[in-house]
């Protein structure tokens, strides 16, 4: 019976909206973000292998495309976030209506930009 | 593959709003210390709170993801003999980063 039961969802038939265009790059930025864990074990790792291997790890740092990076993560943190707390206002009822998806969904993108800005900026990346 | 929907459910909600709560404590307490100096970084880990609080946030970021990727590997692979494949490949990914972590902190704190 399983076997008989369609793909999901289906990407291809259905023409782009703003609700389905976001629940998709909700799943892209939370697949995208287990390179958090990984990079975070480097983190770790080279805390606990002592002062040198830490240099290095922080030296890599420093340079502009691993800060570009760093700010895409926390972009894609804050948007995952955001549209995450939305997922659990509409299981629990809230602006489901088309209207209220619409203008939710623009929020969330606009204020993902904002906060990651300001988070990058308090973090020191800017 | 019978996974418990209701129950996967509760579970990716807790852990997100545990994990959102504690990066936010866990970036502010973070702000106070030098991220370039080994010293600062090892100290901060030297207190239980921060050493504790920490332990929490990754946990709870690696089950968050447990959930999430089992998910996305039910939706979208059919094939079960690739799926148990896959589940595998993501269980060991993630319980070696888990351990990896965990017990680098442990050697950094002891």
């Amino acid at each position: 019976m399983k076997k008989n039961l369609p793909l999901s969802p289906h990407l291809q038939i259905y023409k782009p909206q703003i609700t389905s265009v976001l629940s998709i790059a909700h799943r892209i930025t939370g697949f995208s973000l287990n390179l958090v864990l990984v990079l975070t074990t480097i983190w770790i790792v080279s805390i606990s292998l002592g002062d040198i291997y830490y240099q290095n790890f922080v030296q890599l740092f420093q340079t502009l495309f691993i800060k570009f990076v760093v700010y895409l993560i926390v972009l894609a943190i804050s948007y995952h976030a955001l549209n995450g707390i939305r997922h659990i206002l509409w299981d629990l009822g809230y602006l489901i209506d088309n209207n209220s998806a619409l203008i939710s969904g623009i929020i969330i993108i606009i204020s993902s930009i904002i906060i990651s800005i300001l988070i990058s900026i308090f973090l020191g990346i800017f | 593959m019978k996974l418990d929907y209701p129950k996967s459910w509760i579970i990716q909600k807790i852990t997100a709003l545990l994990f959102l709560l504690l990066l936010v404590f866990t970036l502010f307490s973070l702000s106070k210390v030098n991220l370039e100096s080994h010293f600062e970084i090892v100290n901060w880990f030297s207190n239980f709170f921060n050493f504790f609080s920490f332990s929490i946030l990754f946990t709870s970021i690696v089950i968050h993801s447990k959930l999430g990727l089992n998910s996305i590997i039910d939706d979208y692979i059919h094939n079960d003999q690739i799926k148990k494949k896959i589940l595998f490949l993501k269980n060991t990914f993630l319980i070696t980063i888990y351990s990896l972590v965990i017990g680098c902190l442990l050697h950094t704190v002891k």
